[in-house]
């Protein structure tokens, strides 16, 4: 394991906090809009491709790197009765994406602080190396 | 062919070269992250590192590779970015990358102080 490696680490860690709280953020955000005719309500979301965390701890070996990716997933809608909205169908229902604000709470909350650790960790490992460094010196 | 062939100072010096171009990118990518439709770079030298590992054992290959490796502009790569915003500057990225070069950096400087260090040491026999 190198030194390195520990570093790429803490990047993607960084990378995909941002993105949940990027998600979270975008998924409050079209909570109360309406959904047209004819769109799918749609749900950010990330997904984690090729993270093989013991690989790239082991050897690095090069392109094993994960990646983040922000996505979008199919959702539910909810309906509200409301017959005055433009956007009303032929029943008087309007439809939003159903938006779990817990959910989206909670996840923002865990992004933030995961990537407080995140930073620390960086950190952490800038001041070992920096100390590692002075082994033997004078 | 200098008078003093010492592939460790070159590669370490070849190192020292690719991560300043590492910080440049990311400095370069910082001060343009408000360009519209700007495409942030970053350093790829993976796979010269890979080729240089694998001659570590016989220095004249080693001495060759390095003669061959080019640092410059033709290393950087557009950066593969993931955002609502599409391809855009992630400062967090940008930051991190610069301490990794930092700290590579330093590291480099060090072991070099240290290998010249022993040579002082052979040629007069005192640091």
């Amino acid at each position: 394991m190198n030194v390195e490696a520990l570093f790429s680490i803490n990047q993607f860690g960084l990378d995909y906090e941002r993105l949940r709280l990027e998600a979270a953020l975008s998924n409050i955000a079209q909570s109360n809009a309406v959904i047209g005719k004819g769109q799918t309500p749609m749900l950010a979301q990330v997904t984690a491709t090729n993270g093989d965390f013991q690989a790239l701890v082991a050897g690095g070996s090069p392109g094993a790197a994960p990646a983040a990716h922000l996505g979008q997933v199919a959702a539910k809608s909810r309906a509200v009765h409301d017959p005055a909205n433009p956007m009303a169908d032929a029943n008087g229902d309007v439809h939003y994406v159903d938006v779990d604000m817990a959910t989206e709470m909670t996840n923002l909350m865990s992004a933030s602080r995961a990537y407080e650790a995140n930073v620390r960790g960086i950190n952490t490992l800038q001041e070992m190396t920096e100390k590692a460094l002075q082994i033997g010196g004078r | 062919m200098a008078l003093v062939s010492d592939v460790t100072a070159d590669l370490v010096g070849r190192m020292l070269d690719v991560q300043k171009l590492r910080a440049e990118a990311a400095a370069g990518n910082i001060a343009r992250a408000n360009v519209p439709g700007y495409i942030p770079q970053e350093v790829d030298f993976r796979s010269q590192v890979a080729s240089l590992q694998q001659d570590l054992q016989q220095p004249e290959a080693l001495a060759a590779d390095l003669a061959e490796m080019r640092v410059d502009g033709s290393m950087l790569k557009p950066e593969a970015t993931s955002s609502l915003l599409g391809a855009s500057v992630n400062l967090d990225n940008e930051v991190s990358t610069l301490t990794i070069a930092d700290t590579q950096y330093e590291t480099l400087i060090e072991s070099l102080n240290r290998h010249f260090g022993l040579m002082t040491l052979a040629i007069t026999g005192r640091e």
